[in-house]
């Protein structure tokens, strides 16, 4: 017999796989099935269009139609595996530095007295609360050949022509260090905080000085947010669109930008689709690594 | 540096927190292979005067003395003390063999000193078999001597030992001790203690400081301070006494025997005891003697005794401790062997008496 408890306690559990069966896996399915199609002149531009009220004959000579043609045609075209290479390399650069910026702040924030750490912590998620795309235009008007940016710099006698950002991949990157920061800074503030604060002062009392204490201890012990904040900008800015698409220049190249081309411009839904399941493929290792390490993370008894 | 010099040389030092004062113009001197304690309750500056010693607090006044040399500019990581820290403080990303080695590597002691060491520590420590394993693979006795080992490893001119027992439990906590102490005999090098359970200090240390509000409520030898505490307070805190009530009949200075009257036994003859500090003729002052001390019989009229009903009776196996409440409403407590208590009971009237010897007066 189960009691109602046990009854609540299933849904509970359920409760989420069933939001990602609705909201994650229904969707990627339909993707994975026009991935598979063919491209056709037509409302919805592809075939086979499944009818639900065909019968199931009409379903199976549908399913005979379907071939790889579109992920053929991303092994074709330099484009794709270009705009892949493009995009990771673009996203790791964007990764690390993300990760020189945020380090010394969350370090900073960590270290700082107990009563100011909620402050800067909202401080630091603050930016959150105007919009996203409002934020990246403004960084239009700091970056652009007569913004901010070049005025200061110019002001300042630093150079004598404008430095020429807006529209480069430095600009990318720059937006993409921004916009990620807030979900660098807090893994590594966690992983830093909790740090018992003893250990670096038993560091210390054994002879250890400030840059032994910082590498031997502080910062091995905040490996797992290192690698939590990596992976939190990395797989979201490989696919990144918006910034690349209002920083970026012609010769800026991401996967993002390609998919939207290939959708809305060219009307190619099956090679976006396709284009689609490969990045989600390449990001999963990734993805199991960061699944990995939390799990470690949290089995460690503290 | 003279070889007069204490190792430890703390010079009327004062440090403030905000507007507390955790610390108050304290002088203490640590010697050569002494075993030292600061005992006191949490909150008397016992760990902050500690943590001033091994660096990571600065004095606001005084000076600090290591073989006759100022330390205050010397930074944690140059001085010659370790410490036990009462969490430990064990790096959780490293093993048991890397705890110990670390302070040596530090040093950039040769390799091979660095292993014979490490294995010497461990030897030394019982952690053999355990030298791969990581702090949360270990039981809080284990992490206990690791953290103890690593400290020792450096072979430092003084060990601090914050509440280095306190996690443990009971049976392991008296073990340890005994261990401590040989150990310390082993290595010849000074420890300070600091710690709230008098029975620790009483039990491991040559001298102790018993410490109160940032100041030094007496200092000496263990057992000396246990048998003629220097004031109420230090006598109340180290282990269980009674504080009667007298009443000088008469001036005495120090070190005179001075005739007195308890206010418990107002017929029986006055009791002459010898005091530390001047007393004049109707002063009030208490006569303090420990449980063990207090002889208790049946009530016999007439003997030169305080007289009291015993109120509550508590079997302890070796002594049964009684309660016995005096006419004053003081509640006297007595340690009866074993055979002595057996045969008392409750509401029954006794009568207290005590060797002169053991007992003390204080004026304050």
């Amino acid at each position: 017999m189960i009691s109602h408890r046990a009854w609540s306690e299933r849904l509970v559990l359920i409760a989420p796989y069933a939001w990602l069966a609705v909201l994650f896996l229904a969707p990627f399915a339909i993707v994975i099935k026009i991935s598979l199609s063919q491209s056709a002149l037509a409302l919805p531009p592809y075939t086979p269009v499944f009818d639900w009220r065909a019968g199931p004959d009409a379903w199976i000579a549908g399913v005979r139609e379907f071939s790889f043609a579109a992920y053929a045609s991303l092994a074709e075209d330099a484009l794709y595996l270009d705009s892949y290479l493009s995009s990771l390399r673009l996203a790791a650069t964007a990764t690390v530095l993300t990760l020189l910026v945020a380090y010394p702040m969350a370090y900073a924030m960590a270290r700082a007295p107990a009563r100011w750490r909620p402050v800067l912590v909202t401080l630091a998620i603050a930016p959150f609360w105007t919009s996203f795309l409002i934020r990246v235009y403004a960084w239009i008007a700091i970056l652009k050949d007569e913004g901010l940016l070049n005025h200061a710099l110019i002001a300042l006698g630093l150079i004598a022509e404008p430095l020429h950002v807006f529209g480069t991949d430095w600009a990318v990157q720059i937006g993409i260090v921004y916009s990620y920061l807030p979900f660098m800074l807090l893994p590594l503030y966690n992983a830093i905080a909790r740090q018992d604060a003893s250990l670096v002062e038993a560091a210390a009392d054994l002879g250890a000085g400030p840059v032994a204490q910082f590498w031997k201890i502080t910062f091995p012990l905040s490996l797992g947010g290192v690698l939590a904040g990596a992976l939190l900008v990395f797989i979201p800015a490989v696919g990144e669109f918006v910034i690349p698409d209002l920083l970026g220049g012609s010769d800026t190249l991401m996967i993002g930008h390609t998919m939207w081309t290939e959708f809305f411009d060219n009307r190619d839904w099956p090679t976006a689709s396709a284009a689609t399941v490969v990045l989600l493929a390449l990001l999963l290792p990734p993805l199991a690594l960061y699944d990995r390490s939390r799990r470690r993370a949290t089995e460690q008894p503290t | 540096m003279s070889s007069s010099d204490p190792l430890i040389r703390v010079d009327s030092v004062r440090k403030r927190f905000g507007g507390v004062t955790a610390v108050d113009d304290l002088s203490l001197d640590i010697g050569h292979g002494e075993f030292f304690a600061l005992l006191g309750p949490s909150g008397c500056g016992k760990t902050t005067l500690m943590r001033m010693i091994a660096g990571f607090e600065t004095p606001d006044e005084g000076r600090i003395l290591l073989d006759g040399e100022d330390i205050a500019a010397t930074p944690p990581h140059r001085r010659p003390v370790n410490m036990m820290f009462q969490s430990y403080a064990l790096f959780p990303h490293m093993n048991v063999e890397r705890n110990i080695a670390f302070g040596l590597e530090r040093e950039r002691m040769p390799r091979a000193d660095i292993a014979a060491r490490v294995d010497e520590m461990l030897r030394l420590t019982q952690l053999e078999p355990l030298r791969r394993r990581r702090p949360d693979q270990l039981s809080g006795g284990q992490r206990q001597r690791v953290a103890l080992a690593r400290a020792l490893a450096k072979r430092p001119r003084l060990l601090l030992l914050d509440e280095p027992l306190a996690a443990l439990d009971r049976k392991l906590r008296e073990e340890t001790q005994f261990e401590l102490m040989e150990i310390r005999r082993g290595l010849g090098m000074s420890f300070m203690l600091v710690t709230h359970d008098q029975n620790e200090a009483m039990a491991m240390a040559d001298r102790i400081a018993v410490m109160r509000e940032g100041r030094i409520e007496q200092m000496g030898p263990a057992r000396e301070v246990y048998r003629m505490p220097a004031t109420r307070w230090a006598a109340g805190f180290i282990g269980e006494i009674n504080l009667f009530e007298a009443i000088a009949l008469r001036d005495a200075s120090a070190g005179q025997a001075c005739d007195m009257r308890l206010r418990d036994a107002p017929e029986a003859a006055p009791i002459s005891l010898t005091c530390d500090a001047p007393l004049r003729a109707g002063q009030e002052v208490a006569v303090a003697v420990r449980p063990e001390n207090l002889a208790l019989r049946r009530g016999a009229p007439g003997a030169a005794c305080l007289r009291g009903d015993v109120v509550e009776l508590a079997f302890r196996g070796d002594t049964t401790l009684a309660r016995v409440r005096l006419p004053s409403g003081f509640v006297a407590r007595a340690n009866a062997p074993g055979a002595g208590g057996e045969s008392l009971t409750r509401g029954e009237a006794v009568c207290l008496s005590f060797d002169v010897a053991a007992a003390r007066v204080l004026a304050s």
